[in-house]
């Protein structure tokens, strides 16, 4: 994994940009890394349109992102359930590692899709944008899954539109465009420990 | 159907979505066009009819009221079978099963019990109607195995099962095909194999397998080709020639029933119907005694530790943990005897005026998610064995049953039902016989009743029962003689509790390992140890390599460095108790707090050295001198010291108070919650955990039950946020009366006020501060 990408571990374990952090830490990312090459079983499904969906029509944040742009694919991808467990089984004796491995877990999943997606057949690509950025409903993620058929990847999902593995993603990648990435219209943005640090979560 | 079954090549029909695409009537709910259109559904199952096919599967794959909840299932289901039944001339039809869409809990939230009453529904309205049911794409064990019982236990027609299999050999939720093959012919399912995953090339290794090892006829139905998806359109490349080709491999090999899944047609069966009727092939099946979990299979063929530690018998503290329900403990318990080499982990929850049928059931479940090592479900009470044994993820190993006719005529069935092997004690009503040759008779006898009940050798161990040789000396060498003769003359696997051969004596280990080196020499397959217990283990590895195989030598000699340089590594450093806790060392803090109550009382210690520690690094965390894993760790050192202090006060003396904690219904990430869990803990306060997904109603339940101080809320995402105004509300309805506090990702000040929270923290550690402050008010 790249030294950028260890940084977001570390953004996400609440590191400021400047810190420096001890070598127990980063001796448990090494760890966490090496568990998930052995834990992850990383899966990706994709698809490629070329009109916005209805839900995506109805939501200016998507509009917004999908302006310019010349179709775009949707994608649904997973860590995988064992990823879940082992969450579970280290939380029982290791909070220290747990939180740390929680957090390589999610920067893995970021990473493994980056790279599943550069091998993608589309020029242009735009960044992944999922449901939940800029104000768009969490529970958008469904519609895309169904689409997808994520449930053949094993995404599921609760009552309450939570992904189950915990380490999947759903998202929407617009071929063409310019949007960039904001935290326009975030929930989250009040208060927000990384935009109180001048930083952002992404 | 069952005579031809597995004696001539069977052909099932083809996929059904493929076929509603073509004709442009594909729907998010397929099942309701049973309803609305009748004629081409029937259109759909003639073409396979004339195709060639012998089984006619149902348009009911998702009818099931976790994906139908509104709708009309009965009149869905019953339409169905009269549109399969509409053309057919002499094939069986059978009910079609899917997977319900949700996880089952713990991992998800669906319960096994509501799981199972969902696929009970659907049996009970086709049973009358159909030939046998087809329960098809499960990729979870657990689920297919609640199926695979809501079938059996309903009604008695023939049951097809079938499992979706990736390119590593496994299912999404890592389960092999063996272990799969395993647990369905132990539970009586009557044709095992895969279904859609891959394309029937890809699927060679995964088929062979099954072949290897099923003892049932093995079904096969493999997607055509790996689907690219195109505007929501799967499409598939395969040709009809390709895919039969390899399907007429198959059936060279032994597979006896053929079909195809997602974009197989009635071409494709029709070329595989070639093959109808041949003499399916015999086939070797390898035979042996194995148990499992849902993703670990261990062979009793050579010698498997059996971790003792989930036992309460003798252990003070594990028995105090179930009173209490204090499952953390006991699953600490379930990982320390897997990294420290157990195969396997004996679970036992009898404390006497406890619910153990209760406890078995809920312990199992968590384990299912917690350990990837297979139980063994140990009880007296045959109604725990029977919950451990239905909430158990895999083929468990029962303990125990014994040569009372009252013992055999209980527990076999059970053993049959949920497909688990059995461990037989060597005893019957007049107790432990004294000879050998007498525990030799009842193991035959205890093999010939299990053997009625179709519980096979194969699925059979026995223990020729350890006695204590401070009472019964003479007795010892006929445990061991029995042992010997149950091995060569019956050729079943063996167990031994080994260590109760020394209650009573001095120098204990050095007796248990004498013991546990002549039991293997004797032929002892599972002793039954604490594998934490390194002169047990060694005497193991020392005997494996010395009569075992060259790895075994090299395996001995690997461990005995690794035991000599973790020595090494541990060796004492000269550290303070407050420097072992800021630093996050566990083990050090421990044995400072061990040497400190020497000379200290502990109201010092807590005083003076844990609670300044847990300020400084508290305020080095806020003054990001330190980060949320230096936190935890200290937090963690910290409560590993209140553990071994809290022993010095009566119970209820050291604690502060009482926090229950809780992640709302709805959302399953608890992360954050057991943060907040390991910082009061470190404080000294007793914490109610009561995990994730959490009913109001269980929370209610908490409070009036343990009048806690404080309630503390978790949610991670806005859309769990609904779910805990819900439980806010509802809380101060039913009477809470203290405050409740709420904390999580997407929470702050002014959303925590509109949801009426009594307090909202940023982070773990205010939420600890906010407490510590009220009550030196209250003081």
């Amino acid at each position: 994994m790249s030294d950028e990408r260890k940084l977001d571990i570390l953004k996400y374990l609440g590191y400021p940009k400047d810190a420096v952090p001890d070598e127990i830490v980063l001796g448990l990312i090494e760890r966490s890394l090496g568990e998930l090459d052995k834990q992850a079983r990383f899966q990706y499904v994709y698809d490629h349109y070329a009109e916005p969906l209805d839900f995506m029509v109805q939501n200016d944040a998507y509009v917004e992102y999908l302006k310019g742009a010349e179709g775009f694919i949707l994608c649904a991808t997973t860590l995988g359930i064992q990823v879940d467990r082992y969450i579970k089984r280290i939380e029982t004796v290791d909070m220290q590692y747990a939180v740390v491995f929680d957090a390589t877990a999610s920067v893995y999943l970021e990473e493994q899709a980056d790279e599943y997606e550069k091998s993608l057949p589309f020029e242009n690509k735009g960044f992944r944008f999922c449901p939940g950025y800029g104000g768009t409903p969490v529970t958008d993620s469904r519609a895309i899954a169904d689409k997808l058929r994520a449930h053949k990847i094993g995404i599921t999902f609760l009552e309450s539109g939570l992904m189950v593995p915990m380490k999947s993603m759903v998202g929407i990648i617009r071929l063409g465009g310019e949007s960039r990435k904001s935290c326009k219209g975030c929930v989250a943005a009040k208060g927000c420990p990384y935009l109180q640090q001048k930083t952002t979560c992404w | 159907m069952l005579q031809k079954l597995g004696k001539e090549v069977m052909i099932f029909d083809g996929a059904f979505g493929t076929e509603l695409e073509k004709r442009g009537i594909m729907t998010k709910m397929p099942e309701l066009l049973n309803i609305t259109h009748k004629d081409q559904i029937a259109e759909i199952h003639k073409g396979y009819i004339d195709a060639g096919c012998d089984f006619i599967t149902t348009n009911t794959f998702g009818a099931n009221r976790i994906k139908m909840p509104d709708e009309d299932r009965k009149l869905v289901i019953e339409s169905a079978i009269e549109l399969a039944k509409r053309h057919r001339t002499t094939q069986y039809v059978m009910c079609d099963i899917g997977p319900l869409g949700k996880m089952l809990y713990p991992m998800g939230e669906l319960s096994f019990d509501e799981a199972y009453e969902a696929f009970k529904e659907i049996v009970l309205i086709a049973k009358d109607l159909v030939d046998g049911f087809i329960l098809e794409t499960f990729t979870d064990l657990y689920e297919l195995k609640c199926a695979l019982l809501a079938v059996k236990e309903n009604c008695n027609k023939p049951v097809f099962t079938t499992m979706t299999f990736d390119a590593t050999g496994h299912t999404l939720t890592g389960t092999s095909p063996r272990i799969m093959a395993e647990l369905m012919s132990n539970m009586g399912a009557d044709a095992i194999g895969v279904n859609c995953s891959l394309g029937p090339k890809d699927l060679k290794p995964i088929v062979a397998e099954f072949l290897q090892y099923c003892n049932k006829p093995v079904l096969v139905q493999p997607n055509r080709g790996i689907p690219t998806l195109r505007c929501g359109r799967a499409v598939y490349n395969l040709t009809t020639e390709e895919f039969a080709s390899v399907m007429h491999g198959f059936c060279d090999d032994g597979v006896a029933i053929l079909g195809g899944c997602c974009g197989t047609n009635p071409d494709f069966i029709r070329a595989i119907a070639a093959n109808k009727g041949k003499a399916v092939p015999k086939r070797e099946v390898v035979k042996q005694t194995v148990v499992t979990s849902a993703t670990r299979l261990v062979v009793l063929d050579k010698v498997q530790i059996c971790g003792e530690r989930i036992n309460p018998t003798g252990k003070k503290k594990l028995k105090e943990a179930i009173i209490n329900g204090d499952f953390d403990y006991i699953f600490k318990e379930a990982i320390k005897q897997e990294e420290a080499g157990a195969n396997l982990l004996d679970v036992n929850m009898g404390v006497p005026k406890t619910d153990d049928v209760t406890n078995m059931k809920n312990v199992v479940v968590r384990l299912n998610e917690i350990t990837n090592l297979p139980l063994q479900i140990d009880s007296s009470n045959p109604k725990a064995i029977e919950a451990g044994c239905r909430y158990y993820n895999g083929v468990p190993l029962i303990n125990s049953v014994n040569g009372n006719a009252d013992s055999m005529a209980t527990i076999f069935p059970i053993a049959q039902r949920y497909g688990a092997v059995v461990l037989g004690l060597t005893m019957d009503d007049a107790g432990i016989p004294q000879t050998a040759e007498e525990r030799f008779a009842i193991a035959e006898r205890i093999l010939a009743n299990a053997d009625k009940h179709g519980v096979g050798r194969h699925r059979m161990m026995m223990d020729t029962l350890t006695l204590t040789c401070s009472a019964q000396q003479p007795l010892i060498k006929e445990t061991l003689r029995a042992l010997r003769m149950v091995t060569q003359r019956l050729g079943v696997k063996t167990a031994l509790g080994v260590s109760n051969v020394s209650f009573g004596m001095p120098n204990r280990e050095l007796i248990n390992s004498t013991f546990l080196v002549m039991a293997l020499e004797n032929g002892l397959t599972m002793p039954i140890i604490n594998p934490c217990n390194a002169a047990m283990t060694n005497a193991i590895l020392a005997f494996n390599a010395l009569r075992g195989e060259s790895a075994d030598l090299d395996n001995f000699v690997n461990n005995a460095v690794a035991q000599e340089t973790a020595a090494l590594a541990a060796a004492p450093t000269q550290m303070t108790l407050g420097d072992a806790v800021r630093r996050g060392l566990k083990e050090d803090s421990v044995a400072l707090t061990q040497e400190a109550l020497q000379t200290q009382d502990p109201m010092t210690i807590i005083n003076e050295t844990l609670i300044p520690t847990l300020n400084e690094v508290g305020s080095d965390f806020e003054k990001q001198k330190i980060f949320l894993p230096q936190l935890i760790s200290a937090s963690e050192a910290c409560k590993e010291a209140f553990e071994i202090i809290k022993t010095r006060f009566s119970k209820e003396g050291a604690q502060k108070g009482t926090v229950v904690l809780a992640t709302v219904k709805g959302d399953v990430h608890d992360i954050g919650k057991n943060i907040v869990k390991v910082i009061f803990e470190s404080y000294g306060y007793r914490v109610i955990d009561l995990g994730k997904d959490t009913p109001k109603e269980v929370i209610r339940d908490a409070f009036f039950e343990h009048h806690p101080d404080v309630i503390g809320l978790s949610a991670l995402m806005t859309t769990t946020v609904i779910s805990m105004e819900e439980t806010i509300e509802y809380l101060k309805s039913e009477g809470v009366t203290c405050p409740i506090y709420v904390g999580g990702a997407v929470l702050n000040q002014q959303l925590a006020n509109e949801i009426h929270a009594d307090g909202y923290t940023k982070v773990a550690l205010e939420f600890v501060e906010a407490m510590e402050k009220r009550g030196e008010k209250q003081q």
